[in-house]
């Protein structure tokens, strides 16, 4: 259940806090996308919907889907491979689930990024950029711009980024991971989901000082929530934020908030997904996409390191324990929450109109560390794309016997940034419109 | 007909195919009892632990703060709470010496800090293993709890309490994991790569008289030696998927999979009077603690 005041969905079994109010019951799960028209003499998009599974931190190709069994045993690591559907596709065997639907996606082995460090890599990826900006000034991410070409003013946010918090490392916050040089109007409204499908708005944390959950008449709540939206209304001369708007917005919505209650699903769906952070999340996007929202950033974490104290979230940075993680925990989470997301959407028919896309900013180095982790690696990694006009069961590009290197056609962040646009309906002319990858290229061979 | 109640199921059929081959015993889906859940939470857990007897249970649990969080479950209701009610930092993995007065376990401090705790006697501070690189995982403790045996850097180390002296255990090319001493503190099993694939070795606790246990192809992982030091339970990954098996560290007859179902059961441990089984298992996505009383003659 989505809760006001709390702001919290609980999980099917029981409700830990008492709610104030409780919406949505009985409602179809409607959609609201208006204003997702192609505009006149735009081509037809394929992809309705993108979800972008962001795997922060940068995971590694080899021990995910560029294995190298025939490496030496200080570049292979410990994983045996597991065969896929997809003729020369093999995974490691922390994948079980993906390789048997590997006809439902492609991936891609000839990733190349510009730098090793987190912050400016996470925000070239992000947004495209060519990495020569340093780390402030970067240009709109490509979530914030599928959001500004579809435009409109509809109660579901076009960019949601389902996330544990900003997007850090242990040296500070990325720069680039909403709107850019665009302003922050254009940021992602980020909503928090936990591992037990709870799900909180941050930017809605100024109406907790009202306590709702304390107040027990509903006139009241809604003389505070008529109030308040007096204030949005007039939010030029207030302190209000543009994202603060438009969470209110989405909270002021029936359907809104219907589409943020994971309680809505069964118990089945939702352990289809896992009880993870990132399951949940997965679960999150799909009620989003199936509502028409245009852009979902689903992030892994919010730092990038695997061992942070207090703020550990085990991020894909493994420095350290890289294997132990691997088994334990990140490659059961991802095969899982991955493989249940493309079932749910191919049986919904969603899957045709939105383009899935699981990316790090770099990989991992091959050879394994004195520390038996891997470090930083740009020169070349991985990822997998499904749905919205990807061609499935391919194997696109190739890294060398030792996966240092692309030994094809180096597939830059521009690259995939022109292509996600691309089949999200910001065509050529769009871009140029928007001033934005104007020259792009698109990924060849993976998209019809 | 289906294997599992609930979740992601594959056909009696096709699992007995996988099952068959890649060189299982299949035991579990003609086991007569089932495990028996002891959580419903549902929530991410790993490393359980019997301690005082197996009157109780200490295991880590995801928690949103501190991430990690070491739980104490009273067998007979089932109630946990807090292990350490006033950590403020996530810790995991906690072992401990027969008599549990001595207890070792791992805590989260920074960035890439991850220390290895030991605490010789109960009242006594806590002090960190001081190791010259990296960060110490795995750990487990000799039944009189004078030693601990974990892994650093992907090689095995030897930590005596009383001096504070490290020493390499096994040390070989690929990555050493997973060990775990034997009941009468001579030998450890664990897991390696050395060989290129991760299969289980035992070796004594000298370093001497390494022999290899098990030989198939994926990952055989996180040993527990059974209380009468004839038997190992482990994790064993074929085909992707993490099941328990049990054989005899003598090497004789194939290793059984006790738990014979396609989601993942894994973190396995041993009840101190044997013939019950302790692990976490993930049903339809939960996870949660199963015991299971193993069946005669395994």
């Amino acid at each position: 259940m989505f809760e006001v005041g709390s702001f919290r969905s609980h999980d099917c079994r029981g409700v830990s806090r008492r709610a104030l109010l409780r919406f949505g019951a009985g409602l179809p799960l409607a959609s609201f996308a208006g204003g997702v028209a192609a505009a006149p003499g735009e081509s037809v998009r394929p992809a309705r919907s993108v979800i972008l599974l962001w795997l922060w931190g940068g995971p590694s190709h080899l021990d995910t889907f560029d294995p190298k069994p025939d490496a030496p045993q200080e570049i292979r690591g410990p994983f045996s491979t597991l065969a896929t559907r997809t003729p020369g596709l093999h995974v490691t065997e922390l994948f079980p689930r993906l390789a048997s639907r590997s006809d439902r996606f492609s991936v891609i082995r000839s990733h190349h990024n510009h730098t090793a460090i987190h912050r400016v890599a996470g925000s070239i990826a992000l947004s495209g950029g060519k990495g020569a900006s340093g780390d402030s000034d970067y240009g709109p991410t490509v979530g914030a711009i599928v959001q500004r070409h579809r435009g409109g003013d509809a109660a579901l946010p076009r960019f949601v980024s389902i996330t544990p918090g900003p997007l850090k490392t242990a040296l500070g916050t990325v720069q680039g991971a909403g709107g850019g040089r665009w302003g922050r109007a254009y940021d992602p409204v980020a909503v928090r989901c936990t591992d037990t499908g709870e799900v909180n708005i941050p930017s809605l944390r100024l109406l907790e000082g009202l306590r709702l959950e304390r107040l027990s008449d509903r006139r009241l709540l809604l003389g505070v929530l008529d109030r308040t939206t007096a204030l949005i209304n007039d939010a030029r001369s207030s302190a209000w934020s543009d994202s603060f708007a438009r969470a209110y917005r989405l909270l002021t919505s029936v359907e809104g908030r219907r589409v943020f209650d994971l309680s809505r699903e069964s118990g089945r769906t939702r352990g289809r997904y896992g009880a993870s952070v990132f399951g949940q999340g997965c679960l999150l996007a799909r009620r989003l996409v199936e509502a028409e929202g245009p852009f979902v950033q689903v992030n892994w974490s919010q730092y990038v390191e695997n061992i942070y104290g207090t703020r550990t979230d085990f991020g894909w940075d493994t420095h350290w324990l890289n294997f132990e993680h691997m088994a334990d925990r990140h490659g059961p989470i991802l095969d899982r929450a991955l493989s249940a997301l493309l079932d749910d959407l191919a049986e919904r028919d969603l899957l045709d109109d939105t383009l899935v896309v699981a990316i790090g900013e770099f990989g991992r180095t091959p050879k394994i560390s004195g520390n038996a982790g891997r470090d930083h690696w740009p020169a070349v990694y991985s990822s997998l794309w499904a749905g919205g006009g990807v061609i499935p069961g391919q194997v696109i590009g190739q890294s060398d016997e030792r996966a240092y290197a692309a030994v094809t056609d180096p597939v830059t962040p521009d690259m995939v940034v022109t292509t996600i646009l691309q089949q999200a309906g910001v065509d050529t002319e769009a871009r140029a419109r928007l001033r934005v990858f104007e020259e792009g290229r698109v990924i060849d061979g993976l998209v019809s | 007909m289906r294997t599992c109640g609930q979740g992601e199921c594959l056909p009696v059929a096709v699992w007995l195919l996988i099952c068959v081959s890649t060189g299982w015993l299949v035991v579990a889906p003609v086991m007569a009892e089932s495990p028996v859940p002891l959580t419903r939470d549902g929530r991410n857990k790993r490393d359980p632990v019997y301690v005082d007897g197996g009157r109780r249970i200490v295991y880590t649990v995801q928690s949103d703060d501190p991430r990690l969080v070491l739980m104490s479950m009273d067998t007979k209701t089932r109630v946990s709470e807090r292990f350490s009610p006033k950590a403020t930092l996530p810790e995991l993995k906690a072992v401990f010496s027969r008599d549990r007065k001595a207890s070792a376990w791992l805590r989260m401090t920074g960035n890439d800090q991850l220390a290895l705790l030991v605490r010789p006697r109960p009242g006594e501070k806590e002090r960190a293993i001081k190791t010259a690189k990296s960060v110490a995982w795995s750990p487990s403790m000799t039944p009189d709890g004078r030693h601990v045996v974990f892994n650093l850097a992907g090689q095995l180390v030897v930590h005596e309490i009383a001096t504070g002296k490290n020493r390499d255990l096994a040390k070989s090319g690929g990555r050493n994991d997973w060990p775990s001493v034997s009941p009468d503190g001579r030998q450890v099993v664990f897991g390696s790569s050395r060989s290129g694939d991760v299969e289980l070795y035992v070796v004594d606790f000298d370093g001497g008289n390494l022999r290899r246990l098990t030989s198939r192809k994926g990952l055989d992982m996180r040993p527990a030696w059974s209380p009468d030091g004839k038997r190992v339970a482990f994790t064993s990954v074929r085909a992707g998927n993490y099941e328990i098996s049990v054989m005899t560290v003598s090497g004789q007859g194939a290793p059984a999979n006790v738990s014979g179902h396609p989601e993942r059961d894994d973190f396995v441990t041993w009840h101190p009077r044997g013939q019950r089984l302790l692990w976490v298992a993930e049903r339809g996505g939960r996870h949660n603690l199963v015991e299971w009383k193993l069946s005669p003659g395994l």
